[in-house]
């Protein structure tokens, strides 16, 4: 056992003795630094989770100046350049530093826990793509303050749309280097991305715990898994878009130069070949969230498991086939727009199933009303709209109207925001309690739910009647006789209705983590392994891996069915619970932990630091590679045991 | 607290495939998206410079057909290292990784003087469809096999210390997946771009 | 009992708005750009089109949205009462229905789908060529000259077409790229360097219309906007003898202009 409290040391004899004790600290769970050595994924999933809500709020200020600007016409609140900078940060900040890690941080929490694991496969990986995250999300922020004076409003920030199309990306129409930022600092998300696919997959294909076959798997494991092989695949698409955008800015290279027979086009296929795969990636993890949430509120099982399992697979296949639908206005010819335009009819069909699905969850159940079930109907609701006006999309000749108009704005707001978002929320007001020991505020979350919901509506149907009034997106300012003032008017309105709910939010969780109800292990009388464990977890999640029989293991272990169907608890002495309390630090018994490491953080700093070589100084270059690499050598020479 | 390695090799996985196994099939799988990328972008733009040089007037193709043929015979010596350390004889493998790691550095050598030679004739990155592409693809290609003969030499300095035994014959194996790899993608890419015209 | 009526009038908003805007007579319903509101053949089909898939679409919300409330009233826990309900896993009739229905309503759209592609693919014979150039931060129109007569240039930002003439649109970008949108008369095209695209438009009435680039191409993109005059054909003829009489000088209007 480490000693609990720091003591005075004998005097050093090697650095690899001072490695090794403060390796020892941090495996107390004690202090800051063993936050930074952690490798645990509880942890990194609280460290994604808080990151990407604090940019959440970045994103969401960054809204609320676009609407302010918007919310009259011929406004000069912010001027193009600014207005410019704002649209492309608030995009691709909600994107990849939002949704993405929030993503992020439910697997991290839950997938260890609901596959009877300890960990994930390769916990020090977990940590390094963590602090990629966190690094390549400061790097593009760091680009705000190098257009001049910030104070001023001089902004350096990438200006090209959170979609970056050549040519206007190129150096010729963009010489300042807020696209370069940019550029790296989604090829370093993209490596973190890349590698928690690779982690996260080869955890659930390999670490389950004896008896739970994929088929008895959760269906927000089954999610995770199709999310990051689409991540796998998808990543190296646009890291190799990136890099050619890169030659093309750095070294003049002609992938998308049209004088020297190069196509700004490839950048579009490019780029949606890994786009439209990538809003599945944002979108099916929330569907998880909901087909987790449903069952336990309605108090009767996920309906048609197998189809819900399939329909996700079904979705991340076809999601490969329809990317040119994002181009029909490009000139692709009848071709291409009625091939694309078939596939992207069609992929409406699993989708659909998902809901039909869910809604049988419901029907017959006995619904617990509590926020989280709130926010996963929420999703529902607001996923249908968005997906019918997907369909609508899908009609090509009427998208030559819609594409590039608020009526796409609305569509991917309703999806992403009225899906994603309301659906990652369904799971933190869900999984809350398991990790902090603590419910949290039901009367405040019902208050979030019914602002954010009024709000996101006040401020995104609007929308779809802009784009049917001929209102384009990405333009800084209209004219006050176009007939649009009113409906901008009331999207800023219900904007500031969601900051509102946001508010609520933050001052129910603060509130919550010192006064909230106790929760104790099941407060939710639930299905899944992560509620047959203490609150919070200990370090090692399982004293004992669990046998798993069935799917819904933990439910069955709780209640046995009578032959109407109708569950029975089972008698209290026959529960056999999985978890011994062990003392603090989970004692003995010879359960192997992952060492905590600082060398996926130092590995992580190189490619920043690189980043930032070739944007102002070459010579940086190889000094960011040198911290690369001692930190990838120290990584993998790092002694596996104590 | 007793702290240990989560040995990835030891414990039983439901795949029956060692974890770092089957992260290293997955990352071959997201490269062949990378490499097919680049390959695509190649062809793509095969015909459309709008000036020289064209491939034609540049490709020496029995020049590189014998860099081609010398990182073949590299997987041969890396199969070599595997066979070796799998029945225990460490010594002899690491001659065979030597020998691949030389065979490795000695292609590179035969792509910079063919980039060079290029270059002297007129190619740059800049001056039309070909050169960008042909430099990008073949430059990550040789990136990638850089990166390859990195490992195989840490492999050797491990080993020389002691730290590569029988059991350990994994790393080894996982270091002649990610060879073999990138020898297939040159293959591919000496087929395409030098070959097919 | 208030909050789900609260919640009945919430999933209703989306709904009510939609109906609302197709009686897009009102004042807040109605702009110079206004989809709805055609003024040319094109914009008229894709007007139709789109209400072909949008009453099924609004039908199948309202059962969607409908069924959801339907069941959070019907199924809701009753106060005190902790009875477990049958725990249906599934039903396998339903959900090889619930895959097919779906299927064969979206694949009805495929046909009128694939056609108005292929119409509006299909620039009519008789159709008179327009060379669009759209630049950083304005648009040049061009009418190629008859039997070897030099182009006649368009003043900047300005089209003329006459009423019932089908229109050639050849499109083109000198930088970026730009997206040819007159609303009321078709939908969009974009213009991409180093490339030339078509599409076709035919006015049906007389006036005045507005367009606007619908491609983000930079600083001035919210100011890129045109006008577009339908004219009868005796004087569209004038203006284009006009035009062609006093060419020189509209060469310099292409340089950047700023914010209009």
């Amino acid at each position: 056992m480490a000693t609990a409290s720091p003591t005075v040391r004998p005097k050093r004899v090697s650095m690899a003795d001072a490695l090794r004790d403060m390796r020892e600290d941090a495996g107390t769970y004690r202090g800051f630094w063993s936050w930074i050595a952690t490798v645990d994924h509880k942890r990194i999933g609280v460290l994604y989770g808080v990151t990407a809500f604090l940019f959440f709020l970045l994103g969401g200020v960054e809204a609320l100046l676009i609407r302010v600007q918007l919310a009259k016409p011929d406004a000069s609140v912010l001027d193009p350049d600014q207005f410019n900078r704002v649209f492309t940060m608030h995009g691709t900040t909600m994107v990849f530093l939002v949704v993405m890690p929030l993503s992020a941080s439910f697997f991290n929490l839950l997938v260890p826990l609901m596959i009877g694991a300890r960990d994930v496969a390769f916990p020090r990986l977990n940590a390094f793509s963590y602090w990629l995250f966190l690094f390549g999300g400061l790097l593009l922020n760091l680009s705000w303050f190098t257009g001049g004076n910030f104070f001023k409003g001089e902004f350096g920030a990438p200006d090209g749309g959170w979609f970056g199309y050549a040519p206007l990306t190129l150096n010729r129409f963009s010489p300042d280097n807020g696209i370069d930022y940019w550029a790296f600092s989604l090829q370093i998300l993209g490596i973190a991305s890349l590698a928690g696919g690779f982690n996260f997959a080869v955890t659930i294909l390999n670490m389950r715990a004896p008896g739970m076959t994929l088929f008895r798997m959760p269906v927000f494991v089954w999610m995770t898994l199709v999310t990051s092989f689409l991540l796998i695949f998808a990543i190296p698409v646009i890291s190799i878009a990136l890099f050619e955008l890169t030659f093309d800015r750095l070294f003049d290279a002609n992938f998308f130069n049209a004088a020297k027979g190069g196509t700004p086009l490839l950048w579009q296929h490019m780029f949606w070949l890994f786009g439209h795969p990538e809003v599945y990636i944002l979108i099916l993890p929330a569907m998880g969230i909901v087909s987790e949430v449903l069952p336990t509120f309605a108090r009767k099982p996920l309906f048609g498991y197998p189809f819900v399992v399939f329909s996700g697979i079904a979705i991340g296949f076809m999601s490969w086939g329809v990317w040119a639908h994002h181009m029909y206005t490009t000139g692709l010819g009848s071709v291409a727009n009625s091939a694309f335009g078939i596939s992207t009819i069609l992929i409406a069909v699993p989708t659909g199933v998902k809901i039909f699905n869910w809604m049988a969850t419901l029907y017959g159940g006995s619904i617990d009303f509590k926020t989280p079930v709130y926010f996963a109907i929420g999703f529902i609701a607001m996923f249908t709209v968005g997906g019918l006006t997907g369909v609508t999309h899908s009609i090509v000749p009427t998208d030559y109207q819609q594409q590039d108009t608020y009526y796409i704005v609305a569509h991917f707001h309703q999806v992403l925001f009225g899906g994603a978002i309301f659906g990652l929320f369904a799971g933190v007001y869900y999984w809350f309690p398991k990790f902090t020991n603590r419910l949290l505020n039901e009367p405040l979350g019902k208050l979030h739910f019914w602002l954010m919901l009024i709000g996101f509506n006040v401020t995104f149907q609007p929308m779809m009647i802009l784009g049917l009034l001929g209102m384009p997106r990405r333009i800084q300012t209209y004219p006050s006789d176009y007939g649009w003032g009113f409906w901008n008017a009331m999207a800023t309105a219900g904007a500031f209705t969601i900051a509102a709910s946001i508010l609520v939010f933050i001052i129910n969780v603060i509130w919550s983590l010192r006064k909230g109800e106790v929760a104790g292990e099941d407060p939710w009388d639930a299905r899944t392994l992560e509620w047959s464990i203490p609150s919070p977890p200990p370090p090692y999640n399982f004293a004992e891996i669990p046998q798993v029989h069935a799917l819904d293991d933990f439910w069955h272990r709780k209640y046995a069915e009578d032959p109407s169907g109708r569950p029975v608890p089972v008698p209290a002495g026959a529960a056999v619970h999985a978890e011994a309390h062990a003392d603090e630090h989970g004692g003995g018994h010879g359960i192997h932990l992952p060492s905590p490491s600082y060398f996926p953080l130092i590995a992580a700093l190189g490619p920043p630091i690189i980043a930032l070589g070739f944007i102002y100084n070459v010579g940086i270059v190889p000094v960011g590679a040198l911290i690369t690499i001692v930190g990838l050598y120290g990584w993998a020479l790092e002694p596996a045991t104590e | 607290m007793a702290v240990h390695e989560l040995s990835a090799g030891h414990a039983e996985t439901n795949t029956g495939l060692d974890n770092r196994k089957l992260l290293m099939w997955l990352f071959l799988a997201s490269d062949c998206l990378f490499f097919g990328s680049l390959i695509s972008a190649y062809l793509l733009y095969r015909d459309r410079s709008l000036v020289g040089p064209y491939p034609s007037d540049l490709y020496d193709i029995p020049f590189t057909s014998v860099s081609s043929f010398v990182l073949l015979m590299s997987s041969l010596s890396m199969v070599l290292a595997l066979a070796a350390i799998q029945r225990g004889d460490v010594r002899t493998m690491r001659i065979w990784l030597l020998t691949t790691s030389l065979l490795g550095v000695l292609f590179l050598s035969g792509q910079a003087f063919e980039f060079t030679e290029f270059y002297r004739e007129g190619l740059t990155l800049h001056t039309n469809m070909f050169g960008t592409t042909f430099f990008v693809l073949t430059g990550f290609h040789g990136a990638h096999v850089s990166v390859g003969v990195l490992i195989l030499m840490s492999l050797v300095a491990a080993s020389l210390k002691g730290n590569v035994q029988q059991e350990d014959s994994i790393k080894v194996e996982l270091a002649g997946l990610y060879w073999h790899f990138v020898d297939i993608v040159w293959i591919v890419i000496f087929t395409l771009v030098y070959l097919v015209s | 009992m208030a909050r789900q009526r609260l919640l009945r009038l919430l999933r209703a908003l989306p709904l009510l708005l939609l109906i609302a805007v197709t009686f897009s007579g009102c004042r807040f319903f109605d702009s110079p750009q206004n989809v709805f509101a055609p003024a040319g053949e094109v914009s008229r089909d894709q007007k139709n089109l789109f209400f072909q898939t949008m009453w099924p679409a609004l039908a199948i919300l309202i059962l969607v949205e409908g069924g959801l409330l339907f069941i959070c009233l019907r199924f809701a826990k009753r106060k005190g009462d902790s009875t477990l309900p049958r725990q249906v896993h599934g039903n396998n009739a339903l959900e090889i229905g619930w895959t097919i229905a779906p299927m064969l309503l979206l694949a009805a759209f495929v046909p009128p789908t694939v056609v108005g592609i292929i119409d509006l693919g299909r620039v009519p014979k008789d159709a008179m060529v327009v060379k669009v150039t759209g630049v950083q931060w304005a648009w040049q129109f061009s009418y190629p000259g008859q039997n070897g007569a030099p182009d006649v240039l368009a003043p900047i930002n300005e089209l003329h077409v006459p009423i019932g003439t089908a229109m050639n649109m050849r499109l083109h970008s000198n930088d970026v790229i730009h997206s040819f949108w007159v609303p009321k008369l078709a939908g969009k095209t974009d213009v991409i360097p180093g490339r030339e695209n078509h599409m076709w438009l035919r006015a049906t009435e007389i006036g005045e219309f507005s367009g606007q680039c619908a491609e983000f191409c930079g600083l001035g993109h919210a100011q890129m906007r045109f006008r577009v005059i339908v004219e009868s054909q005796a004087d569209f003829q004038a203006w284009l003898q006009q035009q062609a009489a006093i060419q020189d000088g509209h060469e310099a209007d292409l340089a950047y202009r700023g914010s209009e």
